[in-house]
């Protein structure tokens, strides 16, 4: 990248910094959060060997290291992709609202309505199930049904907005969602939004969900069905954030995330799906936390592994499918309680990181969430946020302006290499799905989250507030709660939605479920999607869809696991 | 108590409530503190009762993500009380507001431990509580 005098020079400044610091007797060099160790400077002479054209090239051009796009902000800002849902549909309805008032602005005209279920509807349990006790519409929405839908989304032109479904279990809510917009006029190929497809990125989280070979099936149903019915749907969201909250850090966090892509796209391709076409329908949630160059490093590096992955393993040739399509969800874990308005600092740090890396959308978590779900005016600030980073900063002015920044560019090159690493050692593992089986996955994120504690409490990391700077009388933050009444009323209003049914109707819809889930079992795809609609459409709720689910595929691993120490 | 005189600790959590990064942290630094530690998932809070008595626990964790507490944990006190188990001690710990921890401690709870609580404060209070 550089002439011989320049590296000349370089070697000599070097030399004269050396002698410059010497007097100080001390090592001044550190680790990244990620543990790669880092000097006090950086010159020519650390990126000597990276080439400019193949190595770093430009935005917009294979291998994407800058940018997916020529141009990005300067002609389509990020999208604001606050992640909401509360209480009943009509509630979450009211903080949709409240965030379209506060100017919430996705792509060309359009908004991202980034809707989160509760904790039953993200397992497929319906308001009126003795397990679904205490959680009902208390971290997110109590959606279960068609009409559910129509009191959330009523109004609401599906065609121009993404409704982007945040639930575990997929694809009953999927098709229940699709049932709604049908029954409302809409043709599937005018639908927009993204489903997670967390069937199988649960297996991060220590969650209960379907067994890993099943959960690939019913991931690759999804994938399968979208590509073949709906071309503007985001089937699957690798889900990066979950990955940073439950103890990784960056190298970990996308290494990890790129195992998965490939796990999921060699079922796609085992399936015989192109991979131009699902390529495209993959997306990355991408936690930015603390160590601010190292997650925007971590990023660049990522879209640039993912794009030769896409060409090299699974010969894409479109760029839409070489792209990283990325959702920021910056950090939560490093949020914490003790005074809580210092959060909202933290959240500004990482989101200006996501935006220097060229993030396409983005969440910011409120400032409140260690306490509760957010208030509407703690909702808002995340959205005034970014709404000040992209207006008043000037960061929108250059893509990837930290290119070329001799620090930036090394410690992109190591994070390649880190990325590299740890996709080989999965490999070397027996493939993703045996490593995650055999723990091997889990088993890092338990010893991160440990380090990280360990660090906090030694002293070593600090955190303003809590383990230095603590003060005895934080301000202390009204928690937000949702209405008492909604368990309630969710409950009533299920049991009424099946009385009013034709049971019989109902009944062979669900049948109809349990016999695609076989075909699925042997291989089929292209069933399970089209009955779980049929399903939805006879007035089946998300919730039985899924027991029907259940009756064939594995269910993993039993809730009562039992773990001695 | 175990045999060894060890205290036992049983941490739960409602198999659909997933952040459990808190408590599994707890689950690690019992077991580096030298306590038996079971950590399981439960469905109804009758299960953490028959579990307590199967297990023959000291101390008993209950994690919250949201304040599925309200209905959770009346009925856990309530089976303790029926079998006469008031002398396990339950502490709470996850994401709940100042608020609520006096209505909490009336019904019981020994402790609390939210979010960035002291993790060698709720270790140093089983160590003194429960006694060999």
């Amino acid at each position: 990248m550089f002439d011989e005098k320049t590296l000349d020079a370089a070697k000599k400044l070097q030399e004269q910094w050396d002698q410059a610091v010497a007097k100080y007797e001390r090592d001044f060099s550190s680790k990244t959060n990620s543990g790669i160790p880092v000097k006090p400077v950086y010159t020519p002479l650390d990126i000597q060997d990276i080439d400019f054209p193949t190595d770093i090239g430009q935005p917009g051009f294979y291998p994407y290291m800058r940018s997916n796009y020529p141009l990005h902000y300067q002609f389509q800002p990020w999208i604001n992709q606050p992640v909401h849902g509360y209480g009943l549909p009509e509630h979450t309805k009211e903080r949709m609202e409240a965030l379209t008032k506060a100017g919430m602005e996705g792509y060309f005209g359009g908004r991202a309505y980034n809707l989160v279920w509760d904790y039953p509807g993200y397992f497929g349990i319906d308001p009126d199930d003795p397990e679904a006790e205490g959680y009902i519409g208390k971290d997110g929405v109590s959606c279960n049904t068609d009409e559910d839908f129509a009191r959330m989304l009523e109004g609401l032109d599906l065609s121009k907005n993404n409704i982007i479904l945040i639930n575990g279990d997929t694809l009953p809510m999927f098709a229940t969602y699709i049932a709604y917009a049908e029954n409302n006029g809409y043709t599937r190929d005018q639908l927009r939004g993204n489903t997670m497809n967390w069937v199988f990125t649960a297996w991060y989280a220590p969650n209960f969900m379907w067994e890993t070979e099943d959960a690939l099936k019913l991931a690759t149903e999804n994938i399968h069905f979208c590509i073949n019915s709906i071309p503007r749907w985001n089937h699957t969201n690798v889900q990066g954030h979950a990955i940073s909250e439950t103890g990784a850090d960056a190298i970990h966090q996308m290494g990890f995330c790129l195992a998965t892509g490939i796990a999921v796209a060699d079922s796609c391709k085992a399936a015989g799906l192109d991979p131009d076409k699902f390529m495209t329908g993959i997306g990355f949630q991408i936690a930015q936390g603390n160590d601010f160059f190292e997650y925007i490093c971590m990023f660049r590096a990522w879209r640039k592994l993912w794009a030769q992955i896409a060409q090299e393993r699974y010969g894409c040739t479109k760029p839409a499918a070489m792209h990283l399509r990325t959702h920021t969800n910056t950090s939560c874990f490093e949020l914490v309680k003790q005074q809580p308005l210092n959060n909202i600092i933290r959240s500004a740090y990482h989101a200006l990181g996501a935006a220097l890396s060229g993030t396409t959308a983005m969440q910011i978590p409120a400032y409140d969430e260690p306490i509760g779900i957010p208030t509407e005016e703690s909702a808002v600030l995340t959205l005034r946020t970014q709404q000040i980073l992209l207006h008043e900063t000037g960061i929108t002015r250059v893509s990837d302006p930290l290119a070329g920044s001799y620090y930036v560019e090394w410690l992109t090159h190591r994070m390649e290499e880190e990325g590299r690493k740890i996709i080989k050692e999965i490999e070397d593992a027996g493939g993703f799905v045996k490593a995650h089986k055999d723990g091997v996955l889990v088993r890092v994120l338990r010893k991160g989250c440990d380090q990280w504690r360990d660090d906090v409490d030694s002293g070593k990391r600090i955190v303003v507030g809590w383990n230095k700077y603590a003060t005895e009388d934080d301000r202390p933050v009204q928690a937000f709660r949702p209405d008492p009444e909604v368990a309630r009323i969710a409950a009533e209003r299920i049991k009424d939605y099946k009385a009013r049914r034709d049971q019989a109707k109902t009944d062979a819809a669900l049948n109809g479920v349990v016999v695609a889930c076989e075909k699925l079992k042997k291989g089929e795809y292209g069933h399970v999607m089209p009955a779980c609609i049929e399903a939805a459409k006879a007035k089946a709720t998300a919730g039985e869809i899924s027991k029907a689910l259940r009756k064939v595929m594995r269910w993993g691993p039993e809730y009562n696991v039992m773990l001695k120490y | 108590m175990s045999s060894n005189g060890k205290p036992r600790v049983l941490l739960v959590k409602h198999w659909i409530d997933i952040h459990d990064r808190g408590l599994r942290l707890i689950a690690s630094r019992c077991k580096d503190a030298g306590f038996e530690v079971v950590y399981a998932s439960y469905s109804q809070p009758d299960e953490i009762v028959k579990m307590a008595i199967q297990e023959d626990v000291d101390v008993i964790g209950i994690s919250f993500f949201t304040s599925a507490y309200e209905q959770h944990l009346p009925r856990l006190m309530k089976g303790l009380k029926e079998n006469k188990l008031d002398n396990i001690m339950v502490v709470m710990g996850g994401v709940i507001p100042d608020e609520d921890h006096e209505m909490l401690k009336k019904q019981g709870v020994r402790a609390i431990y939210g979010a960035g609580s002291d993790v060698n404060g709720f270790i140093e209070l089983v160590k003194s509580e429960v006694k060999k």
